[in-house]
């Protein structure tokens, strides 16, 4: 509280950020990196677990972070995505669950209030007012596991103004669902990655942005 | 939760001065119990107990009980005891201000950085258009707010603090409410148990008014010592806030 500037801060090093080769830029590349960082920070290196087709012989150990060699494809420039989560005792992990609160509180205000106006001119106004406070989050809390699913949320709802394409009993369902979440006190990537499922399960397209790999391969090829 | 816990109460009443005052001043200060210890320039006096971290100073405008303790008990005890004997002794009709002050701290296990950014979103405004103009890192701040509430009036101030600028903050009374003989190492030890990281709270409650009477001031203690618990329960049920109901 006085003119003292704090150096306690964490420094925070972005690491390598996998990317693989897939058609679409989906949830395992957006979000797969800070698992394995912050359970550092909570209780040491653990196992690591892959869905999908990745191996684990396809795991290189010096990177067991990122779970996938950066050298074997990237189609991001990797200077712009998000920079790794930092490191967080208990305290730190509650400072990050007092903040995630205080979103979640006013975000889910607003998905309730989305779902009383629905068909109603009014609920963009509510619209309006949910991805402004998921977009503040994002800026203002951006390591806590929780904003995974916001985000991808977001993303469903901002996407070609698709939020008029989903009725209340969705709004409903996407509501129980950040309630869920937000009430844990820890968060991993498997529980935000179940987390998103359950948003696509009902309707949901949380990875609206897509680049399709195979058309853009053609036209490298056609240059 | 964390968890406010009181470190200093100033409770003081001022008033219009008065010339037979000074014939009255030291008999009233004989009055008082509880006080073995005092200091007097004829002017005023200040009596106090060290091993209790209390004293109460008696001038011609005012007269102001201090403690540097978390004993709401004595507290009470003491203010009530003032109440009762001072303005009687010393002749006093009517006053001017009545004020209680406080402050807390509350000690966390959070870095300072994590306790900034928490205090920085839940109390300042995070507007797009404000954020956009303001430098993207926060790295200290302080709360600082005056309200009213009827007759009623509050300074309040909140704010993260690390270990060495707790002194600063709380300012102990060092002069008169630790014992001359050991004061410096009894200091040091106090200052040795405040926290690495707290919040440190601030909470003045007060009221002006030409003419407050004896009345006034027994309702304004209850009164002040609920609106101030209040407020320090309700401000750390909010900053620390992790159940989410909506």
């Amino acid at each position: 509280m006085s003119t003292a500037i704090g150096t306690n801060c964490t420094e925070i090093i972005p690491d390598e950020v996998p990317v693989k080769k897939k058609e679409s830029i989906g949830f395992e590349e957006r979000f797969g990196y800070w698992k394995t960082n912050q359970e550092e920070g909570i209780s040491g290196e653990e196992e690591v677990h892959f869905e999908g087709t990745i191996t684990e012989e396809d795991i290189d150990d010096s990177k067991k972070t990122t779970g996938i060699s950066n050298q074997e494809y990237s189609i991001i420039d990797s200077s712009m995505m998000p920079q790794s989560p930092p490191k967080l005792n208990e305290a730190d992990q509650k400072a990050q669950l007092i903040l995630r609160t205080h979103f979640a509180k006013q975000i889910l205000t607003d998905l309730k209030k989305i779902q009383e106006h629905f068909e109603n001119i009014s609920a963009a106004i509510y619209v309006d007012s949910l991805l402004r406070k998921m977009r503040a989050m994002e800026e203002l809390s951006p390591y806590d596991p929780y904003i995974e699913v916001v985000a991808a949320l977001h993303d469903a709802l901002a996407y070609k103004d698709n939020w008029d394409k989903f009725d209340a009993e969705q709004y409903k369902g996407a509501y129980q669902i950040l309630k869920e979440l937000a009430n844990r006190h820890r968060i991993d990537n498997d529980i935000a990655e179940k987390a998103i499922i359950k948003l696509e399960n009902l309707g949901f397209d949380t990875t609206p942005f897509r680049l399709d790999i195979d058309s853009e391969s053609k036209i490298e090829s056609e240059d | 939760m964390e968890k406010a816990i009181p470190h200093q109460t100033i409770f003081q009443i001022r008033y219009k001065a008065k010339l037979e005052f000074y014939n009255l001043l030291i008999s009233t200060a004989q009055k008082m119990s509880g006080y073995p210890h005092w200091e007097t320039n004829r002017m005023r006096v200040i009596l106090k107990n060290f091993e209790e971290h209390r004293s109460l100073a008696i001038s011609h405008n005012t007269f102001t009980y201090q403690q540097d303790s978390n004993d709401e008990k004595m507290e009470a005890k003491h203010i009530q005891q003032t109440l009762e004997n001072l303005p009687g002794e010393l002749k006093i009709q009517s006053f001017n201000r009545l004020g209680y002050r406080k402050k807390y701290l509350t000690p966390t296990k959070m870095s300072f950085d994590s306790l900034v950014n928490i205090l920085y979103i839940k109390l300042f405004s995070q507007d797009d258009t404000l954020r956009r103009a303001l430098p993207s890192k926060i790295v200290d701040l302080m709360y600082r707010m005056d309200f009213r509430d009827d007759i009623y009036r509050y300074h309040i101030t909140v704010g993260p603090v690390r270990k060495d600028e707790i002194s600063k903050h709380i300012a102990y009374n060092v002069e008169n409410h630790l014992n001359p003989k050991t004061r410096n190492k009894e200091y040091q030890e106090i200052i040795k148990k405040y926290p690495d990281v707290a919040i440190f709270s601030d909470i003045d409650f007060y009221q002006e008014s030409e003419k407050l009477s004896l009345k006034d001031t027994e309702s304004f203690v209850s009164l002040a010592n609920r609106k101030v618990y209040d407020i320090i329960n309700d401000m750390n049920n909010y900053l620390f806030e992790i159940k989410t109901e909506a």
